[in-house]
């Protein structure tokens, strides 16, 4: 980025031999205050979320290097599911599967396809693999007794997934319209919208949709590029935090991390502001 | 040396509601770094990350600070639906 210096003429010369019997600098003239303001900004300016991905991921290898990866805690064999679970999630998988492509991926492609400004990302990973969603099941139903494996499954958010991802400059607008559209296509808002752009581990909104024949569930997330980079820079530091076998004493060091990350991400205007109701039929 | 510090969390989740939760978490902090548990159908605190999901953006549960004494009748109402009194 090109820095664009004042003209010598502009500077006005400085009384040094006052300021040298007083002892004192000489005040700033107010092209100089301007120019020092100018390139402040430039410089600040410069100091992209490119440059603080680049720090990031270096303080990442950093970590790695102290912290060697952990045993994964799935071959530990605690946490699989019982044969019958087992059997109902690999069954509710297919039925996923289908919902995605015949309803759910085709009314995002039509919603992304509606503004220039709003692309959806990561289209490659919008369904959550079978064994993660096996994870998951598993980690909800321990914690949550007296929940069958079929409720488990049905109440998973992100068996289905995307991004949509919106500029910082229209952040507030292309959520907005993004989540009227979705509402327009005849989705339901399963939850209020978690909006995490004042969290310090995590920064986007996260909302939970319902297809109404089937009653299935998926999940859109709203980024911003940063964000989503963000997210995907501490993705490593996450599966560490969700794996038991990780130290405690590194867990506040995984915490750390994604903190540090979110202080990087810029916070599109008005974006830790915004809520979402979806209007009624019978609201004027 | 850091006393231990322990946060309950109500569990709500599609199935339950602030008034009766589904569950019950704690983040015990100590000097040595911290843990999540879930007090689980085995009756037993065991690990996990459900909570660190929620605070990454996931929807799928509600977290609510609680204070101990209701973590632990919420405890007690999962042993007696478990047919197990405290």
């Amino acid at each position: 980025m090109e820095i664009e210096r004042l003209d010598e003429a502009d500077a006005v010369a400085v009384d040094r031999e006052q300021a040298d019997d007083q002892g004192v600098a000489p005040p700033e003239t107010r092209d100089q205050q301007a120019y020092r303001a100018e390139y402040r900004a430039t410089v600040e300016a410069a100091y992209t979320w490119d440059a603080a991905a680049l720090e990031l991921r270096q303080a990442w290898e950093a970590h790695e290097t102290k912290w060697p990866s952990p045993e994964d805690a799935d071959r530990d064999g605690d946490r699989s599911l019982n044969p019958e679970a087992n059997a109902e999630v690999e069954r509710g998988c297919g039925q996923i599967r289908e919902i995605a492509e015949n309803v759910i991926t085709p009314a995002m492609r039509a919603i992304e396809s509606e503004d220039p400004d709003r692309h959806l990302i990561g289209l490659e990973h919008h369904l959550k693999g079978t064994e993660r969603l096996k994870e998951k099941v598993a980690a909800e139903l321990e914690a949550r007794p007296g929940l069958s494996a079929a409720q488990a499954l049905a109440s998973v958010p992100d068996a289905i997934r995307f991004t949509l991802c919106c500029s910082e400059e229209r952040y507030v607008a292309g959520v907005t319209v993004a989540l009227e559209r979705l509402t327009a296509c005849g989705f339901e808002l399963a939850k209020r919208p978690r909006n995490s752009w004042d969290s310090d581990q995590y920064k986007g909104i996260n909302t939970q949709w319902r297809e109404p024949e089937t009653g299935q569930r998926f999940e859109v997330q709203f980024h911003t590029w940063a964000s989503f980079e963000g997210k995907q820079l501490s993705h490593a530091a996450y599966e560490r935090i969700r794996n038991t076998r990780t130290p405690p004493a590194e867990l506040d060091e995984l915490e750390g991390f994604q903190r540090q990350v979110c202080t990087k991400i810029p916070i599109p205007p008005g974006s830790t502001e915004i809520t979402y109701a979806p209007r009624r039929e019978h609201d004027a | 040396m850091m006393p231990e510090e322990i946060t309950y969390y109500a569990l709500v989740d599609d199935y339950s509601s602030r008034e009766k939760p589904g569950g019950v978490v704690r983040r015990i902090r100590r000097e040595a770094g911290q843990q999540d548990e879930a007090f689980t159908g085995e009756l037993v605190w065991k690990p996990t990350w459900l909570l660190h999901s929620a605070e990454r953006g996931d929807t799928m549960n509600d977290f609510y600070p609680i204070t101990e004494d209701e973590a632990m009748r919420i405890v007690d109402r999962i042993r007696s639906e478990s047919g197990t009194s405290s």
